[in-house]
């Protein structure tokens, strides 16, 4: 287990190398450069070749990558676009976007699955039929659609909580209250999602023998759902919960500007758009180590739930 | 179980609103939305508008802009200008403070000026400064420019935010970005990157104290969420709403929308190096294909008015009437016949797709161009539209490889800096890779006079050639100010510039 781990640890090298051989390919290949697009219709060719100087362009390409690498590594590489280090600049984004993907996951999980849980149980009941119609919305209604939605329910209409911005860590009340309205926005596409694939999941497992053999052999049918069906149904919930999770981190862009929220997603596309290269390669490493590490550790938990499950 | 649940979650939902609900701004403060994030708040190399907007609440020129565009004093009191318009003497007041309480003197003038003017900086103010030739600080209150040749829109760089040279010196050039210090009404207080920009009111200000002591900066990418945070009273004011939104807010006795011709020109421009752009004919058949005059209404609606001139309505010269009387008109059965004619004598070679390139970060340009693609089709002519990411179509731009583009353009308030730039053969901005001896003359000459009736009538004889003769750009809007706030916050009233006018010379603006 532990030699696993620390292979998994030293593989997560190779493919950030590689992440960042092609991220600095594609970059190159991207049209326009910094200088002309912060000068906009200031240009003058003076300005831009005297800023393309600056900021190293003139320099080969295996010489800027390397530079941008070690750079990368030493905590030094710094945007051009917000003069400040590129760590200094996602730190706190990083931080707020972590905050929001983790509290919607909760969100999720604890509405999603026992829902799913139920309505499989119940297949064709009442509860079933509604619940697994509003997931089908849920799945179709874009996320920022339901997020300008809320932001009318509960900050112009009931006037409950903030309608946007960032109010500081989640433990203070100022914080908790503005973070609230985008984790439920960005939940709701997790939400269906999840309680579709968890009534699903747990109904190819209600077919199987072993839990009619459970069943005949006395075993209370509470115990038979929750402790036979739903634990050998937790695999694909897992993995489908570690991948949006994933996703989240990266991906809550529209969530992100539909509340003005300070997070790393935003950043990523403003960067891009300024063809920010330092700021562009940082962001997008450290956001492709997160989804190396979170895919780790959805691996990792397949153990705990399942031990017949070995790690080679 | 399930209602002590319900009861726990209903309760917890009470708590925390509260505790932090949506709170009620007192009076002294301003929390506006802008639309984008700022970054870098360096007066010397702020040449994206979200950044000037908050810089220019920092940080004070040696002259300001007062009624009408006029130039009026600033941190200067009074300056000459030698008879041949080379030497510009600048007096300062005395007493001028920055915001770390050191004295404001000529050295600091001459520090922030030749900052910009050094070439590896890289500036993007550093042409409207090049022709200067030297600096000279006379005494502590006294500074001389002199200009290599006399150029006319000079005093309009003099707006630029002074910056202290102690300060940039002691702590690295870069530290203005991120801290920036300077003699402006308002000080930087905390700045919550990606969140939120609190400013406090500087009460040594050399000319008057802010009545608002706070205000709130924040960037709000998403207008339908501008539009509820003033709703919900998390905003007081809230710049470039949608055309959606706006109408609710001007039917609301709550709520003020204010609005100012000069916030850009929206035009339509030819390349001259590709065919069939480069042949007169076709590009009056384009326009006259277009109902341009009733699409801008109806996609604009209060952003945006009719427009026949490159310039703004608030800059002189005023040549509209001739301009308007002599532009391309909409003729659909015109144009229809002269693109059948072009095709048969193999200017529209065959299968030719007129291609319209457009940022797809300005809508109403977007809507535009669709609207434009339809109407060219029914003359005859296939066209589409390219939305392009603007970095991407600003590089081939640059390259010089779009024939027909829309673009938006704005910029301070003389028209050598609205009109050079394009027209001129080595303009930084000719990218209709127009050339003529004429207009070149007339743009060179404009900078040099400095009578501004002659001036005018340069720049009349410019405008008349570049839109009614050549064609080489088809103005159709004026983008408008737009500035949505609450019913309480008065003497805020839109400029004809980007920048949002806090304090001024004519106004300091409070809430009741």
């Amino acid at each position: 287990m532990f030699a696993y781990i620390i292979k998994r640890l030293l593989w997560i090298i190779p493919v950030l190398i590689g992440v960042s051989l092609i991220l600095f390919g594609i970059m190159q290949l991207v049209p326009g450069d910094p200088a002309s697009i912060m000068l906009g219709t200031n240009i003058t060719p003076e300005a831009v070749k005297a800023l393309n100087a600056k900021f190293g362009f003139n320099e080969p390409f295996h010489i800027r990558y390397f530079l941008m690498l070690k750079n990368f590594l030493n905590g030094e590489l710094e945007s051009i676009y917000y003069k400040d280090q590129v760590i200094n600049i996602i730190g706190n984004r990083l931080y707020a976007t972590i905050e929001l993907g983790t509290l919607s996951l909760i969100i999720a999980v604890i509405i999603a699955i026992p829902t799913g849980v139920i309505a499989a149980v119940k297949k064709n009941s009442v509860f079933d039929l509604i619940s697994m119609f509003i997931a089908t919305i849920g799945i179709s209604v874009p996320a920022f659609f339901t997020g300008i939605i809320f932001i009318y329910l509960f900050s112009v209409y009931f006037k409950i909580f903030p309608s946007s911005g960032y109010g500081g860590p989640f433990w203070t009340a100022e914080g908790i209250s503005h973070l609230i309205l985008p984790a439920f926005a960005l939940s709701t596409v997790m939400i269906a999602s999840t309680s579709r694939l968890t009534r699903s999941a747990m109904l190819d497992i209600m077919k199987e023998d072993y839990l009619v053999t459970a069943r005949s052999k006395g075993v209370k049918e509470k115990t038979v759902i929750l402790k036979h069906a739903f634990r050998n149904a937790l695999i694909p919930i897992i993995t489908n919960i570690g991948n949006q999770l994933a996703m989240m981190f990266g991906g809550a862009i529209l969530i992100e500007s539909v509340f003005a929220w300070p997070g790393v997603g935003r950043l990523a596309v403003k960067a891009v758009e300024f063809r920010d290269q330092p700021l562009v390669f940082g962001s997008i490493l450290i956001l492709s180590f997160i989804y190396v590490l979170v895919n780790l550790l959805v691996d990792l938990l397949y153990g705990f739930i399942n031990p017949k499950i070995t790690y080679n | 179980m399930k209602r002590t649940l319900f009861i726990l979650i209903l309760t917890s939902i009470l708590t925390i609103s509260l505790l932090g609900s949506v709170q009620a701004q007192d009076k002294e403060t301003f929390v506006m939305g802008i639309e984008d994030e700022v970054s870098n708040l360096d007066p010397g190399f702020t040449t994206i508008s979200v950044n000037e907007r908050v810089a220019s609440l920092i940080f004070d020129g040696l002259v300001e802009y007062g009624e009408k565009n006029k130039i009026v004093p600033g941190i200067a009191k009074e300056w000459t200008i030698s008879e041949d318009g080379t030497e510009y003497t600048f007096t300062i007041s005395k007493g001028v403070k920055f915001h770390d309480g050191s004295e404001l003197t000529a050295d600091d003038v001459k520090f922030t000026y030749e900052r910009i003017l050094d070439p590896e900086a890289g500036s993007g103010l550093r042409a409207k400064i090049e022709s200067i030739e030297s600096i000279e600080v006379l005494n502590d209150y006294k500074i001389k420019f002199k200009l290599k040749k006399p150029y006319s829109p000079f005093i309009l760089a003099m707006t630029f935010g002074i910056v202290p040279e102690d300060y940039v010196k002691e702590n690295g050039e870069d530290v203005l970005s991120r801290n920036p210090i300077g003699a402006g009404p308002f000080k930087l207080e905390n700045w919550e990157v990606g969140n939120e920009i609190e400013l406090s009111a500087f009460e040594d200000h050399w000319n008057k104290v802010p009545k608002l002591k706070t205000v709130i900066i924040r960037p709000i990418a998403e207008s339908s969420t501008q539009a509820m945070e003033l709703r919900s009273g998390g905003i007081d004011f809230a710049v470039n709403l949608d055309v959606g939104q706006l109408q609710s807010f001007a039917d609301n006795e709550n709520f003020k929308v204010k609005s100012a011709p000069g916030a850009g020109i929206n035009f339509m421009g030819f390349n001259f190096d590709i065919a069939p752009y480069n042949n007169l004919e076709f590009r009056k058949a384009v326009i006259q294909a277009v109902p341009f005059k009733e699409m801008v209404p109806q996609i604009f609606g209060m952003l945006g008015q009719n427009a026949y001139s490159m310039l703004p309505p608030t800059l002189w010269p005023d040549d509209r009437e001739y301009l308007k009387e002599n532009t391309v008109k909409f003729n659909p059965a015109a144009a229809r016949k002269k693109f059948a004619e072009l095709k048969e004598n193999g200017v529209i070679p065959k299968d030719f797709t007129a291609e319209i390139y457009v940022s797809n970060s300005r809508p109403s340009q977007v809507k535009t161009a669709e609207a434009m693609v339809t109407a060219l089709n029914q003359a005859g002519l296939t066209a589409e539209v390219n939305a392009m990411e603007f970095g991407t179509m600003w590089d081939m731009l640059g390259r010089g490889e779009i024939g027909m583009f829309f673009l938006r353009f704005v910029s301070d308030p003389d028209p050598d800096y609205w009109l050079y730039r394009f027209f001129k053969s080595d303009g930084s901005l000719n990218r209709a890779f127009y050339e003529d001896e004429e207009v070149d003359q007339w743009l060179e000459e404009a900078r040099v006079v400095s009578d501004q009736e002659k001036r005018a009538e340069l720049y009349v004889n410019v405008l008349r050639k570049v839109l009614t003769k050549d064609i080489v750009f088809y103005p159709f809007a004026h983008s408008n100010q737009i500035y949505v706030m609450k019913d309480n916050v008065m003497e805020l009233e839109p400029g004809n510039s980007l920048l949002i006018p806090l304090v001024t010379p004519t106004a300091n603006v409070y809430k009741k």
